[in-house]
C-alpha cells in the first residue's frame, strides 16, 4: 500500500475559456490499491482534479505521473489500458444497445481491425453481470432509466479491466439500493482485484464508508487528506463547507449531522 | 386508420434489427433503379428488349445504352455512393445528424477547387480532382476550426452556423470566378449546378479509385467511428485518439465529396438524407450504416437523375437543382424536429 500509482505534482489546471485556474498548485498522490475519495464543496476543484488525473484536461503547469512516468505523453490506448474513467455525464447516440456500448470499453485491448474475441465478450459479460445490467443488454440506451443508464456506462468502464479506476460521482442519479450496491461493488473490486479507485463523491458519509483515504479540496487546493475520521473533522467542515456539523463515528461508519439552519448571507 | 398505422410501425420495429433484410432491399432497389434509368429517355428501351439491347451489338439501342445511359448510371452510382458515405462520415465527425458535405461547404470547397482547375488550366483535366480534394479538405478544416474553436463542444446550432458561413464564403468565391470567366461558361455551368449530363466512361474511370479507396477505408474504421459518437471524454477514456480519428474521418469525407464533385459538380443533400433514412432503418452502428449508405446513396442519385431527365423532357434538368428542391425542405424538417 505504499507505492504511488498516480499522482499530481504542482498542478495548475484551467478550464477552456475560464479566467482563473480551477486547480492551484495541487499535489496529490494515489497509493496503489487504495480507494481515495475526493470531496469538497461545489467549485472546489474535485472534478477538475479527477479530470486532470484522467487526462480529460491537460494541466497548464505541473505534472501527472502514472507509475512514476509522465502520463501526459502516453498514447491514448496505452493510457486507457492502465486507467479507466467514468465522466460525470457521458453521452451516447440514440439507438445503441447496452452491450454495444459495453463492448466499446474493449477498444484499447483490441488491435486495429481485430474483431471481438472470446476474452472481450467474457470481460463484457462479467462487467454487465457485476453492474446488474446483463438482463438489459439488448435494450437500447435511450429506453433505460437514469440509474440503469449509469450502470451501463459503469459496465463499459469496468470492461476496460484497467487497474486504476477514476469515477466522477458514480452514485448520482441512483436510488438508495443501487448507490449502496455500486459502492459495495467498488469495494469488492478493490479488495478482490486490487483495483485502485479514485472517486469524486458529494455525500461525505458515503465517502467515509467507501474510502481508505479522503482528500478534501477547497478553492483548488488540497485542504486535508487522511483517513475518513482524520480528514472529515468538524472544524474542516466549518472551514471548507461553511456548516456547523456534528461528526460521529461508530461501527456502521461515519455520520455527519448538520446542525441548525445555514445563513447564506453570513459571509458577507 | 390508426390501427393500420400501428401495424406498420410494429412491422417496422421488427425489421429494425434486420440489417441483412435492408441490405437486400437496397441491392434490389439499386439494380431496379439502374435498369429503370437505362430504359427511360428520349429513346425508350422496353423492359423485354433490355437484355438484347444490353448484349446484342446489332440491337439499335445497343450503342446508346453503352455509350450514354450506362456510363451515366455508373457515374450516378459512384457519385451517390460517395456522397452517402461522406455524409455518414461527416455526421460522425461533428456528432450530429444534420451534417452534410453539401450543406457544410465541403462540396462547395471541392467545387471551387474543381472550378479553378477548369477555368485556369482547361487542358489539365487531372487537376480537377486534385484541386477539388484540396478545396474540400480546406473547407472541412475551416468548418472544424470554426465549430471547435475555443475548446468548447459545439452544439448543432454552432455547427450549422459554421457550415453556413464556410459555404457562403465558398459560394461567393464560386460566383466571382464564374463572373470573371463568364466567357468559359459552357465548360463549367453544369458543374456549378451539379448534374450528371453527358458523363462518359472517362469520368467514371476518374472517380472509381478514390470512391473505392475512400469507402473502403471508411468501412475499415467503423469501430473508431462508432466510438466518435460518444462524447469526446468517454471516447478518449476507452482509448480512442479522438482528434486523430476526427481528422482521419474528415479527410475521408473530403476525399469522397471531392471525388463526387470533380465529375458531378455541386450535388447536395444526398449526404444529408441518405444516412438519416438509413439510420431510421438500422440504427447508428457504422458497421451496418456505412454499407447501406453506399447502396442507398447510389440508388437515390440514380433515381433522382432519372427523374431529372424525365420530368421536363426533352430538357434534361440538372439533378443538383432537383435534389436541392427536395433536400431543402427536408433539412428544415430535420432542424425543426432537432431544435424543437
Amino acid at each position: 500500500m505504499s507505492d504511488v500509482a498516480l499522482a499530481l505534482e504542482g498542478v495548475h489546471t484551467r478550464h477552456p475559456l475560464a479566467e482563473r485556474d480551477a486547480l492551484r498548485d495541487l499535489s496529490l498522490s494515489v497509493q496503489r490499491g487504495e480507494i481515495l475519495a475526493l470531496v469538497g464543496p461545489n467549485g472546489s476543484g474535485k472534478s477538475t482534479a479527477l479530470a486532470t488525473l484522467g487526462r480529460s484536461l491537460a494541466p497548464r503547469l505541473g505534472a501527472v505521473l502514472l507509475d512514476g512516468g509522465d502520463a501526459l505523453t502516453l498514447p491514448p490506448r496505452a493510457f486507457a489500458r492502465r486507467v479507466a474513467r467514468l465522466p460525470q455525464s457521458p453521452i451516447c447516440p440514440e439507438g445503441i444497445t447496452v452491450s454495444e456500448l459495453v463492448h466499446g470499453g474493449r477498444h484499447s485491448h483490441r488491435g486495429f481491425l481485430q474483431p471481438l474475441r472470446d476474452v472481450d465478450l467474457a470481460a463484457a459479460r462479467e462487467a454487465m453481470r457485476a453492474t446488474d445490467v446483463l438482463d438489459l443488454r439488448h435494450r437500447r440506451m435511450e429506453t433505460l432509466s437514469g440509474g440503469e443508464r449509469r450502470r451501463a456506462w459503469l459496465s463499459m468502464v469496468l470492461c476496460q479491466e484497467s487497474p486504476l479506476l477514476l469515477l466522477d460521482e458514480p452514485t448520482a442519479a441512483l436510488d438508495l439500493r443501487h448507490q449502496r450496491e455500486l459502492l459495495s461493488l467498488l469495494r469488492r473490486l478493490n479488495a478482490e482485484r486490487q483495483v485502485t479507485i479514485v472517486v469524486v463523491i458529494h455525500d461525505l458519509e458515503q465517502a467515509a464508508w467507501i474510502a481508505h483515504r479522503v482528500a478534501v479540496l477547497h478553492r483548488g487546493r488540497l485542504y486535508a487528506v487522511g483517513t475518513p475520521a482524520d480528514a472529515l473533522r468538524e472544524d474542516t467542515l466549518r472551514d471548507v463547507f461553511g456548516v456547523e456539523a456534528r461528526v460521529t463515528s461508530d461501527d456502521d461508519g461515519l455520520a455527519v449531522r448538520v446542525l441548525g439552519p445555514c445563513d447564506p448571507l453570513r459571509f458577507l | 386508420m390508426t390501427r393500420a398505422f400501428a401495424t406498420v410501425r410494429l412491422v417496422f420495429e421488427r425489421l429494425r434489427d434486420r440489417p441483412a433484410f435492408w441490405a437486400g432491399v437496397l441491392v434490389v432497389g439499386l439494380v431496379a433503379a439502374a435498369v429503370l434509368a437505362s430504359m427511360v429517355g428520349a429513346v425508350a428501351i422496353p423492359l423485354r428488349e433490355f437484355p438484347s439491347a444490353l448484349l446484342d451489338p446489332s440491337h439499335p439501342a445497343h450503342q446508346l445504352l453503352w455509350s450514354v445511359r450506362l456510363p451515366r448510371v455508373a457515374a450516378g452510382a459512384f457519385v451517390g455512393a460517395a456522397l452517402g458515405v461522406a455524409g455518414a462520415l461527416m455526421q460522425a465527425v461533428v456528432r450530429n445528424p444534420i451534417a452534410d458535405p453539401g450543406l457544410m461547404g465541403v462540396t462547395a470547397g471541392a467545387g471551387f477547387g474543381g472550378l479553378l482547375a477548369i477555368v485556369l488550366w482547361p487542358e489539365q483535366t487531372v487537376l480537377v480532382p486534385v484541386l477539388a480534394f484540396a478545396g474540400g479538405l480546406a473547407a472541412i478544416s475551416a468548418l472544424l476550426a470554426a465549430a471547435w474553436g475555443g475548446g468548447r463542444v459545439a452544439g448543432p446550432l454552432r455547427i450549422v452556423l459554421s457550415g453556413v458561413a464556410v459555404q457562403a464564403i465558398l459560394f461567393s468565391l464560386i460566383a466571382l470566378v464564374t463572373f470573371i470567366y463568364a466567357d468559359r461558361a459552357p465548360a463549367f455551368v453544369s458543374f456549378t449546378i451539379g448534374s450528371l449530363n453527358g458523363l462518359g466512361w472517362n469520368q467514371v474511370a476518374l472517380i472509381v479509385l478514390p470512391v473505392l479507396v475512400g469507402s473502403g477505408l471508411a468501412l475499415l474504421s467503423t469501430r473508431a467511428l462508432n466510438l466518435l459518437l460518444l462524447d469526446d471524454d468517454s471516447a478518449a477514456g476507452v482509448g480512442l485518439g479522438v482528434r486523430r480519428a476526427r481528422i482521419a474521418a474528415s479527410c475521408l469525407a473530403a476525399l469522397l465529396a471531392a471525388a463526387a464533385a470533380s465529375v458531378a459538380g455541386l450535388v447536395g443533400f444526398v449526404g444529408l438524407v441518405v444516412p438519416n433514412w438509413v439510420r431510421v432503418l438500422v440504427g447508428p452502428d457504422h458497421r451496418v450504416l456505412l454499407p447501406l449508405c453506399l447502396l442507398g446513396g447510389a440508388t437515390l442519385l440514380i433515381l433522382a437523375d432519372t427523374a431529372a431527365r424525365v420530368l421536363a423532357a426533352p430538357l434534361e434538368l440538372p439533378v443538383g437543382a432537383l435534389l436541392a428542391l427536395i433536400g431543402g425542405p427536408y433539412f428544415l424538417f430535420v432542424l425543426w424536429r432537432k431544435l424543437a
